[in-house]
């Protein structure tokens, strides 16, 4: 949590100390409110007992009156600005934390983001940035200002009777850090086991969600969510342990300060007893320390999230600190490529031979084998999908090592086409274009045409502006990797790598597709990754290099 | 805890609220009893100051000694532990009572959407139906456990406290009544407001959250597209949009905390001026003679304490209009999946009849599609009966698997008949061209839609399809755990488990989407002999153009022939 406490200090330091202000001022006119309009009754009930006895008492009554109007007003006034001030800032805050942690992820190596499943993201993401926001809104601007009440108003009872204020400013530090230690310690470890099972139900569903088409056609979704309703009830025990705990911790804290106002009362009457104090002072110190108590009385509620904010805060904390490369050769164009591969176990056939090439010319290479034999895996390799610092991997790009080399500037001059199509929920134009700037439409329907999907596009409801939804949805799997194909040729990378580009299409159509895109492809160095070179291409007679992968 | 099928059948023509109402109808028992306690928290709130003013009065205009009050004093002890605990109940009762409705719901929704058609579920972001079932059920939590009891204790409180100050002082019972009824007017007011933004802000939130889960599955696609910055300046937009849209929402609520901030202070105030000029002899008409330092300080105690269930419950209403828009949202998901439903056909079209004869699959002029106008293809008509392979073959995008999701039922046709004859209505096996890789062990992958199968089965089937050698030479055998991009394994192996989970668990109808689409000519002679095997003893109808498959079919039906090409 500290992480996240220095990055508030750091960037939002003048708003942190405005917002602390507003709420200390608003703090102090309630506690003073009270207190004052206590010591008025009691001032003025004893002041008319003395006159109506015939003795000639003096009391101001109008500085007590205008200070009680002035208290009135800044407490309306102080909470409205302290309230939205503040949760303005946290606001502004989460939308850095957001930022700054999809920057960071966004430089991950791929091959680590892959190894967490897509619904963790999601909660880390959304959720845990939600947590966030107790930091400043309930730890830290509340709990400061408590605390400098309890200073002023110790400071202030100084001045009326030293003892009480010594005391007084002792009991009420102590049970303001023994409350805020135990209800942390109280609550902690059950909010963080349920934040945690609240993910793994949440996993869990999203799961089951998924596999909808495979289990409703056998009738299996009501068996199958059992699972998931385990995961549930976990949930809610844990659920209801946290609040039972929060509510005991407040019963517990409501009494004892019940039974020091009690105290507190006591000891200011025995004080007029003895001539300590007067009257009025006696009301008055009762009704401080209930305004007091109060606000100490909210710290149980207010740190029952500590343990979700603390779980949240140490998952995002992993995800933003991750260090970016640096130090690393940026390329921006593609000489020669040396791949070597020996003794890798996704490659079974690298055991038996040195898996290599060299790619120097813009002839298309081949890279044929079964599934299982490790193509895209040599893909990976190259594009850093799969980590490239394994013992047996050796590839150079310039004659620079890869791990040596930028991804950033990497992914800029090569493009890789992934074995599954991945659209995102956007428009069709959107994702044609993702990462390019004013593509002209002419150019995104041209490629559209060489995919044989320009009819298909006008059939669109929108055209180019249809909505591709969630994992592009209305789209047919061959389609899917068709435009992907297309949102390839929008580019003009000097390197190109396509997995399986014809999966999914009849043998004609792949033909048709191949003879379109060939001048492109001709244009610069190419990888095409399939089972076999296909017919087409050695009925043509075009001039190719070809790795076999096949076990042998 | 038993799952309550406690929701009206109708979920689909109420509001938010009137949804939010019905729920507290079946917990009413548990929510009447905290009010209770709340109430009767109340009370002893209302003795403890009284106590406390009756001691100061008794003490400093009295001058009694302390010592002969100790019976005020043990009784304020006691009363000041006896009233945390009646709250300690309220609140324990409350949070029940919205276990219980929380619980109740997600079982519903649950039901709702195993019950729903897949390819009308699939309009539904799967981020989505999870910030639905997961953050908007909880968003629930407040209304139940915090709110509804407030709303009952904000009128039960003041009352009892009007009660006690009217008989101390008429006057400042009337000022405390004057300003009361004024008070939720305004929050009325107030409220419809913010709940609308509330609605409009829970929205947004599961759009963010259903933007952020598509951007980081599809994360590796966007490195790779270079498009790294465009994407974080997307999500610095989304989010900002977001802080206004909250903003917009606590500006109207805190706005409501604000009025009643403002008539506490007030009335504390003008209360506390009233009756220290009174006190001081200053105002002599009206009650203002009756009053004592006991009656003024108790109703100057009692004052903050008649706003605060006011003030609690403007607090709260953050919570209920959370609840209402989240209970809007889960409506407005259910809406349109019915809406879905409506346009995919929200029941079963075919035409099944129960034998224990040959299973039995007759297509009648039939023609399929998403929309009513754009049909996919021309008619088919043809008829398998016992077991045998029916190929559908034909370019992508000409309705293969459209074709499968009707036969599956998951699909209304635009026109004509689908009839089978089976065992049981649900004998029908789907593997569709996605697979569907869980995030556990092999074992629990192949458990899931084969749940008889044993070990030795597994192994066998696995071994069937090549994949024995593959996952206990490279991996933990069946306990090698798969991950959601199914890391570990290729695009071909993933398939091959899947249709190892066919294979172990053999229907007498077996719809296969491209089952060698990623596959290569060894795996393909591997698949081609399990759908030899399996056609022997079922009904199996691929999607495909493998020419290898096609061969092997009984009956093979081109769908391209007058579907026209480009060019």
């Amino acid at each position: 949590m500290k992480f996240w406490l220095s990055i508030i200090y750091q960037s939002e330091r003048k708003r942190l100390f405005i917002g602390l202000f507003w709420s200390l001022l608003t703090m102090l006119s309630g506690v003073g409110l009270l207190a004052l309009s206590g010591w008025l009754i009691t001032a003025t009930a004893l002041a008319g007992l003395a006159i109506s006895a015939g003795l000639i008492v003096k009391l101001d009554m109008y500085m007590p009156g205008s200070g009680i109007r002035y208290f009135a007003l800044s407490r309306t006034v102080g909470r409205y600005i302290e309230r939205l001030y503040n949760h303005d800032t946290i606001l502004r805050l989460i939308a850095t934390y957001r930022v700054t942690i999809f920057k960071a992820l966004s430089h991950k190596p791929l091959h680590e983001i892959r190894q967490t499943c897509d619904s963790e993201w999601l909660s880390r993401l959304t959720s845990d940035l939600d947590a966030l926001d107790g930091i400043l809104i309930r730890y830290t601007i509340p709990t400061l200002a408590t605390g400098l009440v309890i200073l002023l108003v110790s400071a202030f009872l100084c001045f009326i009777w030293f003892d009480f204020a010594a005391v007084f400013f002792l009991t009420a530090v102590l049970s303001w850090m023994l409350l805020i230690r135990y209800s942390v310690s109280q609550t902690r470890g059950a909010a963080k086991a349920s934040i945690a099972q609240l993910n793994r139900t949440r996993e869990s569903l999203i799961s089951h969600i998924k596999g909808a088409f495979v289990l409703s056609s056998q009738d299996m979704m009501a068996a199958h969510q059992a699972h998931t309703l385990v995961e549930l009830s976990l949930f809610e025990e844990h659920h209801c342990v946290l609040q039972k705990r929060v509510a005991k911790l407040q019963f517990v804290t409501d009494s004892l300060f019940g039974i020091a106002l009690s105290a507190v009362f006591f000891s200011g009457l025995w004080a007029v007893g003895n001539e300590i104090i007067e009257g009025p002072t006696a009301i008055m110190l009762a009704l401080l320390f209930i305004g007091v108590s109060e606000l100490l009385q909210t710290i149980p509620e207010q740190f029952s999230t500590w343990g979700k904010t603390e779980y949240a805060s140490e998952r995002l904390k992993k995800l933003a600190s991750t260090e970016i490369e640096t130090d690393l050769t940026h390329i921006n164009h593609i000489q020669a490529i040396a791949c070597k591969v020996n003794n890798l176990s996704t490659i079974p056939a690298s055991f038996q031979r040195e898996i290599s090439f060299t790619l120097t010319d813009t002839k298309p290479l081949f890279i044929t084998g079964r599934s299982g034999a490790g193509k895209s895996t040599l893909a990976k390799l190259l594009f850093k999908l799969t980590p490239a610092v394994q013992p047996g991997v050796n590839i150079e790009i310039n004659e620079h090592s890869l791990t040596a080399i930028s991804s950033k500037s990497l992914y800029r001059v090569c493009s890789y086409l992934e074995q599954s199509p991945s659209l995102l929920s956007g428009s069709l134009y959107y994702n044609l274009t993702l990462g390019l700037e004013d593509v002209d439409e002419q150019r995104v329907f041209d490629a559209l045409a060489k995919v044989e999907l320009l009819k298909w596009a006008d059939a669109l409801p929108e055209g180019l502006n249809t909505w591709l939804g969630e994992s592009g949805g209305q789209v047919s799997g061959g389609q899917a990797r068709r435009l992907c194909l297309a949102r390839l040729l929008l580019r003009d990378p000097a390197m190109v790598v396509l997995d399986e580009p014809f999966n999914g299409l009849d043998n004609t159509m792949a033909k048709r597709i191949y003879d379109r895109i060939s001048p492109w492809l001709e244009a610069r160095k190419s990888i095409i990754l399939l089972h076999e070179v296909p017919s087409f291409v050695l009925g043509k007679g075009v001039n190719y290099q070809q790795l076999d992968v096949d076990l042998k | 805890m038993k799952d309550k099928p406690a929701l009206a059948p109708d979920m689909t023509n109420i509001s938010g609220a009137q949804f939010l109402k019905q729920e507290v109808t079946n917990q009413r028992a548990l929510l009447n009893r905290s009010v209770m306690f709340g109430g009767g928290a109340s009370l002893f709130m209302i003795a403890q100051w009284l106590l406390l003013a009756f001691i100061a009065h008794s003490v400093l205009v009295d001058d009694s000694s302390l010592s002969s009050l100790w019976v005020p004093w043990l009784l304020l002890v006691i009363v000041s532990m006896v009233k945390p605990w009646l709250s300690f109940q309220q609140s324990n009762l409350a949070q029940d009572a919205s276990a219980q409705v929380k619980r109740s719901i997600r079982t519903t929704l649950l039901n709702r959407w195993n019950k729903t058609s897949p390819i009308a579920l699939q309009t539904l972001s799967g981020g989505a139906i999870a910030s639905q079932w997961v953050e908007d059920i909880e968003a629930v939590d407040g209304y139940f456990s915090r709110y509804w009891p407030q709303q009952m204790l904000a009128v039960v409180s003041p009352m009892l406290i009007i009660i006690v100050v009217g008989y101390l002082n008429w006057l400042c019972a009337i000022l405390l009544l004057v300003s009361a009824p004024l008070i939720p007017l305004f929050m009325i007011l107030v409220g419809m407001g913010a709940e609308h933004i509330n609605e409009k802000y829970s929205l947004l939130r599961q759009r963010l959250a259903g933007h952020f889960l598509d951007r980081i599955a599809n994360l590796s696609t966007i490195s790779l597209l270079g498009a790294q910055q465009t994407m974080s300046d997307e999500v610095a937009a989304r989010g900002d949009n977001y802080r206004h849209v909250v903003m917009k929402t606590l500006k109207l609520a805190f706005l409501s905390s604000t009025v009643l901030e403002f008539f506490t202070s007030v009335a504390i105030a003008s209360l506390a001026i009233y009756i220290g000029f009174s006190l001081y002899g200053a105002i002599d008409w009206g009650p203002a003679q009756s009053l004592s330092l006991f009656s003024g300080l108790a109703i100057l105690l009692l004052a903050p304490e008649f706003f605060k269930p006011l003030r609690n419950l403007s607090a709260y209403y953050h919570d209920k209009a959370s609840a209402v828009g989240a209970a809007n949202n889960i409506l407005a998901s259910l809406s349109h999946l019915q809406s879905e439903e409506e346009q995919y056909g929200n029941s079963d079209a075919r035409k099944v009849t129960l034998s224990e004869h040959d299973a039995k699959l007759e297509l009648h002029n039939l023609v399929v599609g998403y929309r009513s106008h754009l049909p996919l293809n021309n008619s088919v008509t043809t008829r398998i009966s016992k077991r045998g392979l029916l190929v559908f073959s034909g370019d992508s995008g000409c309705g293969k698997t459209t074709l499968l999701n009707t036969i599956a039922g998951y699909l209304h046709p635009i026109s004509g008949e689908v009839n089978l004859s089976l065992k049981n209505t649900h004998s029908i096996a789907y593997l569709p061209q996605k697979t569907w890789i869980k995030n556990a062990s092999i074992r629990h992958n192949l458990a899931i839609a084969a749940p008889n199968a044993n070990e030795a089965q597994m192994l066998t089937a696995l071994d069937k399809l090549d994949l024995t050698n593959e996952i206990t030479l490279k991996h933990q055998g069946l306990d090698t755990v798969l991950g959601e991009h199914g890391q570990g394994l290729s695009g071909g192996q993933m398939q091959r488990i899947s249709l190892a989970r066919v294979l172990l668990n053999p229907t007498q109808i077996v719809l296969l989407d491209e089952p060698t689409a990623s596959l290569d000519l060894k795996s393909k002679d591997l698949i081609n002999d399990a759908v030899k095997e399996l056609k022997e003893r079922a009904l199996i109808v691929i999607a495909t153009h493998d020419p290898m498959i096609i061969a092997m079919s009984d009956i093979h039906i081109d769908l391209t022939k007058k579907v026209e090409n480009e060019q």
